[in-house]
């Protein structure tokens, strides 16, 4: 869901607004996305902050470049690409290379936003089983992966943030999902074999 | 493009929003770039960084090493930013202009490490040059006597020499939220060694009674915690003090024979 500071942020960025949002706004709009992405792009929760935070220095250092061409969103993205990659270099692993994340962090995480236990229950579960499949992807398929099917952007937005052409964006974005889905029946195959 | 079958739709539907950061994590995170912004410098280092920066956030980061670490940090960096050395200008004028002027010049500080951006792919857009130049923040209400550039005393530098004993205290304050007071201890122990009476000694008394009070909580941890109290009631760590201390005083008390809740 959007934040009102968002919906003033995007409707800046489109009408072409040469003004440069503040740090404050920007923060609100944008750090839900932001967490949630890094989480989805591979950093171990233990890391998340750390992430985030660096996301946000970059964001405050470089806010005053930001010109209103891209949207807003799309701007802290690519900053956020950069940002994981460096994350993936330094910890020296690659999104492919991990198992599911720890289902007890993902449910420390999950837990504060959940109203039901059922509910709780259900996501915690979601996030278990797709966090176990987007680790099997390779980082470029896991990036578009991440940024079409859970951000729900379009192949331009994509193309824009991760610095290729849109047919290369296409054309990873379908083998990612080929990927996942074999993933997932792989993943079921096995729950079968696990139960008595 | 290939579409996902239901399963995989209903797992990215039920993940989907299911993740956002608590109050406390914005708060945790925010006050963490903001003071990394006032320690590296990065709030001069653009002449437009200081355009995008709310008045709000200036305040926030001036009084964030309160909000990380201890109250007495905002006196200390206004009391620097004043005791800066005097400006040698020309006329009473240009005096007046610098005022004006000097937060939002580039200051020559440390950069952050350039931990982000590949060579050829920074999100930098081609016309920042031009947009500084065409968007000068301040604008001059009078003729100046003097180019601006030979004026401008920069704060910063107080900031920057606050960095290793920031570094240290911040280093504590994060094994504090780990639940490793033992080795927070260890760390302002160093923070002694290196720095004797550093200029954020009320910061370190304020960790280590938390930390003391984690680790040992009795008679000892409490009259670290009173010591803090005592010399600095109106600090907003003080909150954080008596809070962490609290079961240090009860085992105080009993061990004096006092009846929890009853104040000595």
């Amino acid at each position: 869901m959007r934040s009102p500071a968002g919906n003033v942020l995007e409707t800046a960025a489109l009408s072409g607004c040469a003004c440069v949002p503040d740090f404050d706004t920007v923060y609100e709009a944008q750090l839900d996305f932001v967490w949630r992405t890094v989480r989805r792009m591979g950093v171990r929760p233990a890391d998340t902050d750390d992430v985030v935070q660096e996301v946000f220095f970059v964001v405050h250092r470089r806010l005053a470049e930001f010109e209103g061409r891209a949207q807003l969103k799309t701007w802290v993205f690519k900053i956020l690409v950069h940002v994981v990659r460096h994350y993936w270099r330094t910890h020296q692993r690659k999104p492919g290379d991990q198992a599911a994340e720890d289902p007890a962090e993902i449910q420390t995480l999950a837990s504060d936003h959940e109203n039901s236990p059922s509910a709780m229950l259900e996501r915690v579960e979601a996030l278990r089983v797709l966090d176990g499949l987007l680790a099997r992807l390779d980082q470029d398929k896991r990036e578009v992966f991440v940024l079409a099917e859970i951000e729900q952007m379009s192949a331009a937005e994509i193309a824009e943030i991760v610095e290729a052409n849109v047919n290369t964006v296409s054309s990873r974005l379908r083998a990612a999902r080929q990927e996942f889905e074999k993933a997932l029946l792989r993943f079921r195959a096995q729950e079968l074999r696990r139960q008595p | 493009m290939n579409d996902l079958g239901p399963e995989a739709r209903s797992i990215l539907e039920a993940a989907r929003g299911a993740e956002a950061p608590t109050r406390a994590d914005r708060q945790r995170i925010k006050h963490a770039v903001l003071l990394r912004v006032a320690t590296l410098g990065a709030v001069s280092t653009t002449a437009g960084g200081a355009v995008a920066m709310s008045l709000a956030t200036k305040v926030t980061v001036a009084a964030l090493t309160v909000a990380v670490l201890g109250g007495g940090s905002v006196t200390l960096l206004v009391r620097k930013e004043r005791a800066a050395p005097p400006v040698p200008v020309a006329s009473a004028r240009v005096a007046s202009r610098t005022a004006h002027v000097s937060p939002s010049r580039p200051v020559a500080v440390p950069e952050a490490p350039a931990v982000v951006e590949e060579p050829s792919a920074k999100p930098v857009q081609p016309e920042v040059r031009r947009r500084e130049v065409a968007r000068p923040e301040v604008r001059p209400a009078e003729p100046v006597s003097a180019p601006v550039t030979e004026v401008t005393p920069a704060p910063v530098p107080a900031l920057n020499s606050l960095d290793p004993e920031l570094t240290v205290l911040r280093q504590a304050q994060e094994d504090l939220r780990a639940g490793l007071p033992a080795q927070a201890l260890r760390r302002l122990s160093e923070y002694d060694r290196r720095f004797g009476k550093g200029a954020l000694e009320q910061e370190r008394q304020a960790l280590a009674a938390i930390a003391l009070c984690r680790v040992h909580p009795g008679p000892a941890a409490q009259a670290q915690a009173e010591d803090f109290l005592r010399a600095a009631p109106e600090s907003p760590l003080a909150e954080r003090v008596r809070s962490a201390c609290k079961r240090s005083g009860e085992i105080s008390r009993k061990s004096n024979g006092i009846a929890p809740g009853r104040e000595p």
